[in-house]
């Protein structure tokens, strides 16, 4: 009466026998080897409790049943979400200007360097462009170089921003990535009144970020935090998030990494792996590391970050909530680095000094190692000119994870997406198997990490991995 | 419903009626409906034959008092011994048997009104079982009832039954009582399957000028589950399309199950089940089993003891908490509940089948708690009743 049809899905070893099966919808079960068997040769031999779970899950059923069927296509619709309703991530490089020669940094330039700020006429264009979006949110970030060395440009944005957005009201959001150093009364009061938040790197303990942030006087570390105490005081003390990235000085003390975020009062920290592009290039066994060194580093950080959880202060580690967000909430969280297809170009855009519209960050930072050809489109077309120019077209084409090698068969394609711009900066063409690309292995570590971890079942992780998978908006 | 008999003269077919006094005649009164004028002394005999011989033609007497019931002569009159009936009932005269049946009283915190006796459906704890005799009577009482209710209570809920069986009749009398109580929240009790039918849905809501609270039951997170408690196949599948045709009109739905065994075994996988797929409902009410109707043919699995099931209903309310739905759990005496989900119980036992125990008297929260089912004491209490101190 019931027919047992068997759904597609896909499904990854944690063990020898430990299963973890992934449907259609996103949701996921934890089987063992014979269970895994029955499931797909003989489901009817299934015990009833697991049948349940199963189907419920859409690994079995009926094909083409009128009510789950719909239900089911909501699940997959959502899950889209993110980069069907239209560019929501904006980010405006006003200048490249900065007094900073960091060593994983791809594009500063010193104080001198003239032509590295966006001429007002463009900015006014991207402002009105930012609107051609249909999407209701609308998040408007400002990076450089460091943003508040142009501040004038950037008040002019924000409050050219705000005055179209009293006829369009949207959702608008502010988001301003500076080391802080520049910040003074005028500007705190301006980002005041206009809800504007602060985002700065903080790489650690004043040791490691001194000796990853290059800064005349060797004092960076002293005054982004006196810029981080002067913008909780006047702005507030949310205003502020950090985010670190790591090097091969950070690998060794994951620890005081944390430690650190904790001392700063900080509830989120952002735990980022290196991105070898630029002048990062030029250090590359200086400052790189293999893969495995990462995620040996983030093991650690992570347990450091569960360690203090368990004493009661709350820190959130950001990468953790975007994967743990992919598990096990239905409404997806907007990061549009891990989106299928790739969210570059889709759902960000990068508005460069140069006049240029980007897919995405790296991909501006490709421009200034000489490769041009990552561009979109020039500020002032039209956005739809921009969503359905030939490079949007095959970033999307080469980012649609059933039918890229590697994305095809993979359990965690449901929640993940391929990068290709990283493919692009590694290998020289998108189309590159996924598989091969840093993006790829990170990721597909991470969400072998977390099942794991939820496969434990422990109620405080089960717990804290529902709190952190909400999406902002929910928190 | 709460019923009594009486005695009548001069009621020659079946009447509905608003009682009032005869001091709020004046604000009761309209000449569209019927109204019987509670009338208790002399003075108020003449009154009532005063307003009788100016003209008002839709005034019963009703009158708990002997003599007064003799004395007035040629006029329709009603003998209430009992004298259990209050001001503004809305009360429905059986000719056949004399009997009163209160429909609908102002004083209760619940009002429902009975669409139907007949379901598509067959759930094992029906505690209104369906019949096959007409009651289209139900669809022209109900239309009564509104006309007949004084003031608008906060809420209505209609149910059966299964109310969609009423087709494009559903809408138009859901729009009369918004009409006539347009500040009354309007809820519809329904398995939702007949939303699965596309035409219906349509015609249903381009009808509808009302918002309205649909509360659609889910027992179980797969259809073998679901189908079995109310023994009918498809159901599941049906009820989910529902609920999706529902959200495509942007109609408040409540999902509601009840605490019988088969689902209390899987209640956390259907909590789960609701946050992930259904995530866009106002509210997920769990329901004591009410021990009436077919719960009592289906003994070994509608009657349970709640304190064994404590862990998974916890677990249910945390599941559902966290996935940001809101939940209330009704008809639960809080002695049988865990204390840290007394936050959550509703009072919700209609008063008149409303009861408590002699144990109860020592209770120092007896006046929070939903009470028992009146029925309980020819069936079963949901657990062992405590006084809390």
């Amino acid at each position: 009466m019931y027919k047992l049809e068997l759904f597609p899905f896909g499904f990854h070893r944690l063990s020898p026998n430990k299963i973890v099966a992934i449907s259609e919808s996103g949701d996921y079960i934890f089987l063992t080897q014979e269970e895994l068997y029955l499931l797909v040769h003989q489901p009817s031999k299934l015990n009833n409790e697991l049948l349940a779970d199963l189907k419920s899950k859409y690994f079995l059923g009926e094909i083409n049943q009128p009510g789950l069927t719909r239900l089911l296509a909501s699940r997959i619709a959502e899950k889209k979400e993110t980069i069907l309703s239209g560019p929501s991530l904006h980010i405006i490089v006003t200048t490249l200007q900065c007094t900073h020669s960091c060593r994983y940094c791809q594009v500063s330039r010193s104080l001198d360097d003239k032509g590295f700020s966006m001429p007002i006429e463009l900015l006014d264009k991207v402002c009105e462009t930012i609107f051609e979006s249909p999407s209701q949110t609308l998040a408007v970030e400002f990076q450089g170089g460091d943003p508040l060395l142009r501040f004038d440009l950037l008040k002019h944005a924000i409050e050219r921003i705000n005055i179209i957005n009293k006829i369009e009201k949207r959702n608008v959001r502010f988001i301003v990535a500076s080391t802080l150093h520049q910040l003074n009364d005028e500007m705190c009061a301006f980002f005041k009144n206009n809800n504007v938040i602060l985002s700065t790197s903080l790489d650690g303990p004043k040791g490691i970020h001194n000796s990853n942030r290059i800064h005349y006087g060797n004092d960076s570390y002293e005054f982004t935090v006196k810029g981080l105490d002067m913008a909780r005081r006047k702005i507030g003390y949310d205003s502020v998030s950090a985010l670190m990235t790591t090097t091969r000085q950070s690998l060794q003390s994951p620890e005081d990494v944390v430690d650190e975020y904790v001392t700063q009062g900080f509830n989120e920290i952002f735990l980022r792996p290196l991105s070898l592009y630029g002048f990062a290039l030029r250090n590359p066994t200086k400052i790189s590391y293999s893969v495995k060194e990462f995620t040996d580093f983030y093991r650690r950080a992570f347990d450091r970050i569960l360690f203090w959880n368990n004493k009661g202060i709350q820190i959130r580690e950001v990468t953790a909530s975007i994967i743990l967000n992919k598990i096990l909430s239905t409404f997806d969280a907007g990061y549009v680095d891990l989106q299928n297809p790739s969210g570059f170009g889709l759902a960000v855009l990068v508005y460069n000094y140069d006049g240029y519209i980007y897919p995405s960050d790296e991909a501006r930072m490709l421009t200034e190692t000489g490769d041009n050809s990552l561009r979109l489109g020039k500020i002032g077309d039209s956005l739809n000119s921009i969503l359905s120019s030939n490079l949007a077209k095959r970033i999307i084409k080469s980012s649609l994870a059933k039918f890229i090698p590697g994305c095809m068969d993979c359990a965690f394609n449901k929640y993940c997406g391929p990068d290709p711009i990283n493919a692009f900066s590694q290998f020289g063409f998108m189309e590159a198997p996924a598989f091969w690309t840093k993006h790829c292995i990170i990721n597909t570590w991470m969400f072998e990490f977390f099942f794991a971890l939820l496969e434990k079942n422990e109620p405080e992780f089960i717990a804290l991995a529902n709190a952190w998978a909400k999406p902002n908006h929910l928190h | 419903m709460l019923q009594t008999y009486c005695d009548s003269i001069n009621i020659n077919n079946d009447v509905i009626f608003r009682l009032s006094s005869i001091d709020s005649l004046p604000n009761s009164w309209r000449p569209n409906i019927n109204v019987a004028v509670k009338v208790s002394n002399l003075d108020e005999l003449k009154k009532f034959i005063n307003l009788k011989n100016a003209g008002l033609s839709n005034l019963l007497l009703l009158t708990s008092e002997n003599y007064i019931f003799s004395l007035a002569d040629n006029i329709a009159k009603i003998l209430d011994t009992e004298n259990t009936l209050e001001e503004d009932d809305v009360i429905s005269f059986i000719h056949k048997f004399n009997e009163l049946r209160i429909l609908y009283r102002r004083s209760d915190m619940h009002h429902t009104v009975f669409l139907t006796n007949h379901c598509n459906s067959n759930c094992l704890m029906c505690s209104q079982p369906p019949t096959k005799s007409p009651d289209l009577w139900l669809i022209d009482e109900a239309i009564l009832i509104a006309e007949h209710i004084n003031q608008s209570p906060n809420t209505i809920g209609f149910t059966g039954g299964e109310p969609l069986l009423l087709g494009d009749k559903l809408p138009f009398i859901l729009n009369h009582y918004f009409n006539l109580h347009p500040n009354s929240a309007l809820q519809v009790l329904t398995n939702g399957r007949l939303f699965s039918q596309d035409k219906l849905t349509e015609r249903i809501f381009s009808e509808l000028n009302s918002s309205v609270n649909w509360q659609i039951p889910l027992y179980g997170h797969a259809d073998f589950i679901h189908d079995y408690v109310v023994q009918t196949y498809k159901a599941f599948d049906q009820t989910i399309y529902g609920i999706l045709a529902l959200q495509e009109h942007h109609q408040s739905i409540q999902i509601r199950t009840v605490l019988i065994k088969p689902v209390l075994d899987n209640l956390p996988k259907i909590a789960e089940f609701i946050t992930r797929n259904l995530p866009f409902v106002c509210e997920v009410a769990l329901m004591v089993c009410e021990p009436t109707g077919f719960a009592l043919a289906n003994k070994e699995l509608c009657r349970v003891d709640l304190r064994e099931w404590h862990d998974k209903i916890i677990n249910a309310v945390e599941i559902l908490v966290r996935g940001n739905l809101g939940v209330v759990i009704m008809n639960a005496p809080l002695c049988v509940l865990p204390s840290e989900l007394w936050v959550h119980a509703h009072q919700s036992i209609s008063d008149w089948k409303r009861v408590y125990t002699n144990i109860c008297d020592d209770c120092k929260v007896k006046s929070q708690c939903s009470g028992l089912f009146a029925s309980y004491k020819a069936s079963w209490l949901p657990s062992i009743i405590n006084p809390i101190n």
